[in-house]
């Protein structure tokens, strides 16, 4: 860009952007182009027409003269003919007169001072008529005019005219301008400075310019300053909303990061997307980071399938379920966790540490099952469980309880005290375990009375096997021990194939194969009568 | 033709001749020296004489028109057959920046005779019964134009 060009580029920019100066500008050329146009047409239009009229100028002027002239003519007077000639030639426009009588010349004056080669016009002829009969032709004049002057007086006449029709034009054209500018282009300019100027914020407002407030523009102020309120009044909203929303991720902030339970996102593929501080306590961040990226969270469990499970719960039971689950590598720790579907991708979660929780629940079930002196189960726990593999009885497949009661531990337990009579119940108990196999079922019912129940029998003999088993673990255990207090069992068997028989009557019917040997002699197994 | 009206038409006839008589006797007559040269001249000639066109006569001498002032519009009316005015403003134009000269004005017919007949080259118009025995009549109008 040269320097001459900055300046007129400036200006360009400048009148485009000013609609005022633009309108003027335009009005201007047009009316300079059509100026022109007219100045031009006018001028040879108005030439021409002036030149006919100074040639029919000359024709009236020889009308006038033509009473004289035809005197001279009819006189043979050729003072009187010369005089006529000289008036004629005052005319600027003439170059020469001739008036003849007949063929007889009495006047013939060329204007004085005329250059050689001066344009001179086609002759104006006129024949004269006799004074006193009209009818009778005595002589005529001539008039030659001076054609150089006629064009420079056409010229000149036209020259002025055009002007003047040009001038018209644009002072016509200027006054349009002029009213454009002051009516419409002034008010549409100084609205869109205000526009410009409004400051959503401030609760101004536009007037409308000064003259224009029952016009369409004043309606365009109107319609403006509406629509600025109504801006106006969403971007307050607007505000009000963000702040509150802003509010909110400030609550939800802090309870995401301060929370004691594990709040976290999962995606579709059951992954990590966010997690709080306590999730990242409870599970450990070297668990996390080697769980991947992002973190699975099923892989942080000791039972991933689970997971699956819980996440498909979501979809059935209106969006939300819960279940406890155990961390992989950490047994006896365990997570309650509680899944919310937020859309098809997301799952929202939280996730409380309930090891605690779980010992008191496997405690208080300990309690409720187990017999406290021996770890055994006690009868309420071998009830339930004696009830679950009796609902499996078939006529193919049995079960078998053996109910056992020790013989001489009442007199043990006076003997050597309650002390060694309680050691003497576990060391009891373990052996008895040692006899049982895994999936047996043994439980002390109280006292020193024993119950095993064998389940999945097809035959007596492993019932009776495993009593002799006992009864020579116990005779065993008798051997070592160092006072000498004799130690027997009495095994009562009962079976049942019949998936009707209650557990009680099975046990009764144990029960009382077991008080039989009791009666005859004790530290014995005997079947329950009709085995 | 019944021989009874025979008296009536000699009076008829009579009474024509005092008439043309009477008439005969204002009629205009354009009268001029007898040595002019001058034996007849045309409505034309005249005309050319009085209005200044022709200034000589025939024979070479110089013309001199007489006007008579008391015949004078009678004379241009019937001669021309234009108003007095015209003849006026025809003189006046030519008086004015020309240089032919109107006739010599005279008022009476009596006048005129004794012009011309002392006048050689002089033409003048008088009624017929002024005209004398020393000047010729070249020219006689008629009674109506």
């Amino acid at each position: 860009m040269t320097v001459p060009g900055r300046p007129l580029l400036w200006l360009q920019g400048h009148i485009r952007g000013r609609l005022s100066l633009r309108a003027m500008l335009s009005v201007l050329m047009i009316a300079g182009v059509a100026s022109i146009l007219v100045l031009t047409a006018s001028y040879f239009a108005l030439r021409a027409h002036e030149r006919m009229r100074l040639y029919a100028g000359l024709d009236e002027l020889a009308s006038a003269v033509e009473g004289s002239a035809s005197a001279a003519a009819f006189a043979l007077d050729s003072t009187l003919a010369t005089q006529v000639a000289q008036g004629l030639l005052a005319n600027p426009a003439v170059a020469r007169v001739s008036i003849r009588s007949g063929d007889t010349l009495l006047a013939d004056i060329q204007r004085p001072g005329l250059l050689a080669g001066e344009a001179l016009g086609n002759p104006r002829f006129r024949e004269l008529p006799s004074p006193f009969d009209p009818d009778e032709i005595i002589g005529s004049l001539e008039i030659l005019p001076l054609e150089s002057h006629v064009q420079q007086t056409a010229a000149a006449a036209a020259r002025l005219l055009a002007v003047l029709l040009a001038l018209e034009l644009l002072v016509a054209a200027a006054a349009v301008g002029w009213v454009v500018f002051t009516r419409i282009t002034a008010p549409i300019a100084f609205l869109a400075q205000h526009v410009d100027r409004v400051r959503l914020e401030t609760a101004s407002l536009i007037w409308p310019p000064a003259g224009n407030e029952h016009d369409e523009i004043g309606q365009l102020t109107r319609d403006l300053n509406l629509m600025i309120a109504r801006n106006r009044g969403l971007l307050l909203d607007e505000r009000a909303l963000r702040e509150d929303i802003e509010a909110s991720e400030r609550k939800f902030r802090l309870i995401f990061e301060n929370a004691e339970t594990g709040i976290f996102t999962l995606d579709a593929q059951l992954r990590l997307l966010s997690w709080n501080p306590a999730l990242q306590r409870t599970f450990g961040a070297e668990a996390l980071a080697l769980a991947g990226h992002p973190p699975s969270l099923a892989a942080l469990l000791a039972c991933p399938e689970s997971l699956l499970t819980l996440s498909k719960q979501t979809d059935q039971e209106g969006g939300a379920a819960s279940a406890d689950f155990e961390i992989a590598g950490q047994t006896g720790r365990h997570v309650h966790i509680v899944l919310t579907r937020t859309n098809t991708q997301t799952l929202l979660g939280v996730c409380n540490d309930v090891s605690e929780r779980k010992q008191a629940e496997a405690r208080a079930q300990a309690l409720a099952e187990r017999d406290p002196l021996t770890g055994l189960y006690n009868r309420r726990g071998f009830h339930y469980r004696a009830g679950l593999a009796m609902a499996r009885v078939s006529p193919a497949q049995g079960v078998a309880v053996l109910m056992l009661d020790l013989d001489g531990f009442k007199a043990l337990n006076d003997t050597l005290g309650h002390e060694a009579g309680d050691e003497a119940l576990r060391r009891v108990a373990r052996l008895l375990e040692g006899c049982v196999r895994k999936n047996d079922l043994l439980a002390r019912l109280g006292g020193d009375e024993f119950v095993v129940l064998l389940d999945g029998l097809r035959e007596p003999q492993p019932a009776q096997q495993i009593a002799e088993k006992i009864l020579h673990a116990i005779a065993t255990f008798q051997e070592s021990d160092v006072d000498g207090v004799q130690l027997g069992a009495s095994i009562g068997i009962a079976m049942s194939f019949d998936p009707g028989e209650h557990i009680d009557a099975l046990m009764h019917r144990a029960d009382q194969a077991m008080y039989g040997v009791k009666r005859s002699g004790k530290h014995s197994w005997r079947f329950a009568s009709g085995q | 033709m019944p021989v009874a009206n025979l008296p009536l038409l000699l009076l008829a006839s009579a009474l024509l001749l005092l008439a043309s008589g009477a008439t005969q006797a204002q009629e205009l007559v354009v009268i001029a020296h007898p040595a002019s040269g001058l034996v007849q001249l045309s409505n034309a000639e005249a005309r050319h004489l009085f209005l200044g066109r022709y200034k000589r006569l025939p024979a070479g001498t110089t013309a001199h028109p007489i006007d008579t002032t008391q015949l004078k519009e009678r004379f241009y009316a019937r001669l021309v057959g234009k108003p007095l005015a015209e003849i006026d403003a025809y003189w006046a134009r030519l008086v004015f920046s020309g240089n032919t000269r109107p006739p010599e004005q005279l008022p009476d017919s009596a006048a005129v005779v004794r012009r011309v007949e002392q006048t050689p080259g002089a033409v003048g118009y008088v009624t017929r019964d002024a005209v004398s025995p020393h000047v010729r009549i070249v020219l006689a109008l008629e009674a109506t134009p």
